[in-house]
């Protein structure tokens, strides 16, 4: 026991070590794309569609902008706030200084308005320097929005890069491998719930829901025309699970052996595809579907038949 | 608490640079930009700076040498003096935004409150800057090479255990500038990726 304690502390003092010891700054990922990581923002992501998932790559049309804050008297008393951190961490600072700083807050009190300051989305990659090309904070009129400053337009395009389907899982029957001209049926598992949303708020200022519903699917089957036949007028939202007896109509019939194939095998794509609607109508605007596509090897073999006379 | 944290940083970020800019050196409007009062670098390849008799940092320049690149150079250089001197006085070569001014003094005094110093080798590599929004905001970054450095204990001398992950692994280190309407770029976050530079 006595031995264990040592080691307990040493094991400790290695995981804050390996915690604490970062370079200096906010860690972020390098050539990320997709999805949305707010920074400097109050903007709230809810909804079932913001958990989980696949996204699309969907990509703002801004990746930074101007969010409301504090009113004029707010605003000043936290500036004085900081009269510390100001004479710790400015070059050469003086109380004159220091006032000339607090004067631009002085000004706005008694004006109606607010100071609005810059957020970003982290996930684009000019995310980082979009945020840093706008200004610390401006002071904005009621009623009004800034140059730059968030629309509920750009609200809606947040929750729409935040929206995220199930990854569906691909079920095929025959399952490991077909045959030529046997048609190969084909349907979807693991989506649950064919709708999902999404909301971004900010709290007490303005909201704004997308909503993205499975419509259709879409079966590629990893070649031309002439080697497969493509049938999805039953597949419906979800495909066509086989039944004995039953009349084929979602999924593919292969017309050549695919040996000649990368892999001696065709890969089948299944693509979700879910339109994208705002609630309320609050923005008129139409965005593209997300499509999400889920893959299966597929080996398709002749049979042979021994004919005797 | 979230709401807390980015008003926070709203505000500190506020205190650097203001709508109506402060100029902490002077009068903003009969100042020459600073940016044009130094030395525009323009020769390629590598450069070698000592600090303290005791840290080398290679810097590779590539050909296409962007004058923004200084603005990482010069933080990563003037952080190294502070950790390698035990003193902060050097970050005032830095042109910050007060909420990167005050995370960079936290962290160099992080090891410097720890009675650590650094020595040995560090390198500076893929310099670039990785974007420029509006000619007012950059993202500027750099490759740093460190594993041939230790963080030493200034009492014993001795390398101290464990090392930093920022010391065993190259990493890619970003800064986040502003351009105020002085003409001076200001640095107003960091970031930093560890696996940015494996690649």
């Amino acid at each position: 026991m006595n031995r264990l304690v040592p080691l307990a502390v040493a094991a400790l003092t290695m995981l804050a070590g390996s915690l604490d010891d970062q370079p200096n700054g906010r860690a972020f990922k390098d050539g990320t794309t997709v999805g949305v990581d707010l920074f400097n923002s109050k903007i709230v992501i809810s909804g079932d569609g913001a958990r989980g998932g696949k996204g699309d790559g969907y990509v703002l049309k801004r990746p930074c902008w101007y969010e409301p804050g504090q009113n004029a008297s707010e605003m000043l008393k936290t500036q004085q706030g900081l009269r510390d951190y100001f004479f710790k961490f400015t070059k050469n600072p003086t109380e004159e200084k220091f006032k000339q700083f607090l004067k631009q807050f002085e000004d706005q009190v008694g004006k109606e308005g607010r100071w609005w300051g810059p957020a970003y989305n982290a996930s684009d990659p000019k995310g980082q320097a979009c945020f840093s090309s706008l200004d610390p904070f401006v002071f904005v009129p009621p009623g009004t929005t800034p140059p730059a400053g968030i629309t509920i337009q750009e609200l809606a395009e947040i929750a729409r890069a935040a929206l995220t389907v199930p990854e569906p899982t691909v079920k095929l029957s025959p399952d490991a491998k077909s045959y030529v001209n046997l048609p190969t049926w084909v349907w979807l598992e693991g989506i649950g719930e064919p709708r999902r949303s999404v909301t971004a708020t900010i709290p007490g200022v303005m909201s704004a829901t997308v909503v993205a519903t499975l419509q259709d699917i879409k079966i590629d089957p990893g070649t031309t025309k002439d080697r497969a036949e493509v049938r999805e007028d039953g597949c419906g939202t979800s495909g066509k699970q086989y039944t004995k007896g039953g009349t084929f109509s979602c999924g593919v019939r292969y017309l050549r052996s695919s040996i000649d194939q990368p892999r001696e095998k065709y890969t089948l794509t299944v693509t979700t595809v879910w339109p994208v609607q705002v609630t309320d109508n609050v923005v008129p605007f139409q965005f593209a579907p997300v499509e999400v596509g889920a893959t299966r090897d597929v080996p398709v073999g002749e049979i042979q038949s021994n004919v005797k006379p | 608490m979230r709401r807390v944290l980015v008003l926070l940083v709203i505000v500190l970020a506020g205190c650097g640079q203001a709508e109506r800019p402060y100029a902490p050196q002077g009068s903003a409007s009969s100042a020459p930009p600073k940016s044009e009062t130094r030395p525009e670098p323009t020769a390629s390849g590598p450069e070698t700076v000592t600090i303290g008799g005791r840290l080398r940092v290679d810097i590779d320049w590539p050909a296409d040498r962007d004058p923004l690149l200084k603005v990482i150079t010069d933080y990563y250089l003037a952080s190294r003096k502070a950790l390698v001197s035990g003193s902060d006085r050097y970050l005032q070569d830095v042109d910050f935004e007060l909420t990167a001014a005050r995370d960079t003094y936290d962290w160099v005094h992080r090891y410097t409150e720890q009675e650590k110093t650094m020595k040995g080798a560090a390198r500076l590599y893929n310099l670039r800057v990785a974007a420029v929004v509006g000619g007012k905001g950059a993202q500027i970054n750099a490759c740093v090479d460190e594993s041939k450095a230790r963080l030493v204990s200034t009492r014993t001398g001795k390398a101290v255990v464990p090392q930093p992950d920022w010391v065993r692994t190259p990493y890619l280190q970003a800064a986040l500038a502003h351009r105020g309407d002085d003409g001076v770029w200001r640095i107003r976050g960091l970031r930093y990726d560890m696996k940015g530079c494996t690649g």
